[in-house]
């Protein structure tokens, strides 16, 4: 175990939200059970009592559970200093390669989940009578069970991760030309991938713009469209992610021929809010997408458009300011 | 003349289901009209406190409808409800319910703070509706330093902060002497003419002389209705 002071604070964050996700889960799970029987007035009262005090609480983990996303790589960062062979968090990542991959993959499901559930929590307390507690209350019970994976995992890997351990840089991994996504480009693209790959992503990128724009101009938020607009989005992603790694990142660092993500980052620190605002975009448009699937019930449907046009504005800002930085930083680079 | 309030079969039963089980109200149809001085008297044990409970929103009837400006508001949730509470309704409590080790002017000022208002504008309006009781002198006092007269106006203060259009005030009387309840009841009357509507439940004949509406409860039932002419 390396111990320092933000491995001191995952840690703590760890076994603090491990614990209240497990109490929070199982309380929102007995909650949902009970809530929407009839009852006395009394007894509501109580059952609504009791769920202030659950939702207050996991309010309070899932924000803490929120901003653990950027906690996470920071720590990671920070033991590089004190792993033999690391250069980045890349080599830091290969102590225990299986769990960090497995984490490094929750974590944005989790982010993703936690926001969605807020926007549903912002919904239901802008009706009256709160008729998507019961959803509220079973949704909670599912993201209280991922952080507590979340959290676990977290301890695991502070825990596994030691100063003797000796790794190998990210450059054997990622400047090699067999590696392993070069392969998927060039295998669709042919050998000169790296423009067309470019002006795919390019392509998507703007099309999910003018498909979020165009929505918001016409007001078309119907279920069938905002799926194929988030699995459009995914699309999108997965091209940005792949270009990023093939085409932007070694053009942003000067160094044609590294491909590591997390030296990107080192390197060129403003990156790090170019994939944060693409994240907040990508995820909008899912959280569009759960919010008319949860939040459909006869009291929000005036409100759920309101709330459709709120996020998915959001979705274009932030999916438009990514689009900008990684432009002005082509451009300028 | 339009209703503010209306109740509509109203019940409330305590420990329902249970061999303890109490019917606090039974079958209570009542409306009361916009700025009117309203009295709801009976003896003790009748059932004038749960009935102000329950059109003020704090309780939830067992059975029957509550409607507020003609929206059933039985099935709100409690954060609507408190929301509603916030905006439309003061409440002055019998045992007035200040925090003892705060100025007058932070009592005052505490509906505000779930509101956001910076701290210079609470303050602000707190002491305007102070002075406007005649607490000047008071602002910076504790309720321990003063007496119950001048606690029952830091508590109607504190029910006005937020405009409300209805003012509520349960047995007002019961813990001040002579003199606070000559200066209650103008302050009660004051607010009356500036257009909102007084609901006061109270057993004290002292009311008998300002209400235009008086409901007399009995035994949870609504036994009588009398109306006098506006004043």
């Amino acid at each position: 175990m390396i111990l320092n002071a933000l491995s001191i604070t995952l840690i703590f964050v760890g076994v603090l939200s491990a614990l209240l996700a497990l109490w929070g889960g199982i309380s929102s799970l007995i909650l949902y059970r009970k809530w929407g029987k009839p009852s006395t007035p009394e007894k509501k009262t109580s059952l609504e009592d009791r769920s202030y005090l659950v939702l207050l609480i996991m309010v309070i983990v899932l924000l803490i559970r929120l901003i653990n996303w950027p906690l996470f790589y920071v720590t990671l960062q920070s033991f590089i200093s004190d792993i033999e062979g690391a250069m980045c968090i890349f080599g830091v990542t290969q102590v225990k390669p299986g769990l960090t991959r497995f984490l490094e993959f929750l974590k944005p499901i989790i982010f993703f989940l936690i926001g969605g559930w807020f926007i549903l929590n912002h919904l239901d307390r802008a009706t009256k009578t709160s008729p998507l507690m019961r959803r509220k209350l079973l949704l909670l019970s599912i993201v209280s069970l991922f952080v507590l994976i979340d959290s676990f995992g977290d301890l695991l890997l502070m825990i596994g991760i030691t100063p003797e351990s000796l790794v190998s840089c990210c450059t054997t991994v990622t400047d090699i030309l067999s590696r392993p996504t070069r392969t998927t480009p060039v295998s669709i693209l042919g050998p000169e991938y790296g423009r067309p790959l470019q002006s795919l992503f390019f392509a998507t990128h703007l099309a999910l713009l003018g498909f979020i724009g165009t929505g918001l101009k016409f007001r078309i938020f119907r279920r069938p469209i905002l799926g194929l607009l988030f699995l459009f989005s995914i699309l999108n992603a997965s091209l940005f992610l792949l270009s990023q790694i093939e085409v932007f990142a070694p053009a942003m660092m000067h160094l044609p021929f590294h491909h590591c993500l997390y030296c990107l980052c080192q390197y060129v620190p403003d990156s790090i809010l170019l994939f944060g605002f693409f994240s907040l975009g990508t995820f909008s448009v899912g959280w569009g997408l759960t919010t008319e699937l949860f939040g459909r019930k006869e009291e929000a449907a005036d409100l759920l458009p309101v709330y459709l046009r709120r996020i998915y504005s959001v979705a274009f800002f932030f999916l438009s300011a990514s689009f900008i930085l990684l432009i002005v930083h082509l451009l300028v680079d | 003349m339009e209703t503010i309030i209306r109740t509509e079969k109203v019940e409330k039963i305590y420990y329902q289901g249970r061999p303890e089980e109490v019917l606090a109200l039974h079958q209570i149809d009542l409306e009361i009209v916009k700025n009117q001085f309203v009295l709801i008297r009976g003896p003790s044990g009748s059932g004038k406190t749960t009935l102000l409970n329950v059109i003020s929103t704090i309780d939830r009837p067992t059975r029957g409808r509550v409607l507020l400006h003609g929206e059933d508001v039985s099935n709100y949730s409690d954060i609507h409800l408190s929301r509603i509470r916030q905006k439309t309704i003061g409440l002055v409590f019998q045992n007035f319910n200040l925090l003892p080790r705060l100025p007058a002017w932070e009592n005052v000022a505490f509906p505000l703070l779930p509101l956001g208002i910076m701290v210079k504008e609470r303050q602000r309006r707190a002491v305007e509706i102070l002075n406007q009781l005649k607490l000047e002198k008071r602002v910076n006092h504790p309720p321990e330093q003063m007496s119950g007269g001048e606690q029952q106006r830091v508590a109607i203060a504190r029910a006005l902060i937020n405009d409300p259009e209805i003012v509520i005030a349960d047995e007002p009387t019961s813990n001040i002497d002579a003199e606070s309840i000559q200066i209650l009841l103008d302050t009660l009357m004051d607010l009356k003419a500036k257009g909102k509507t007084v609901i006061v439940c109270s057993h004290d004949p002292i009311f008998l002389n300002c209400s235009e509406t008086t409901f007399l409860l009995t035994n949870g039932k609504l036994v009588g209705i009398e109306h006098t002419e506006s004043r």
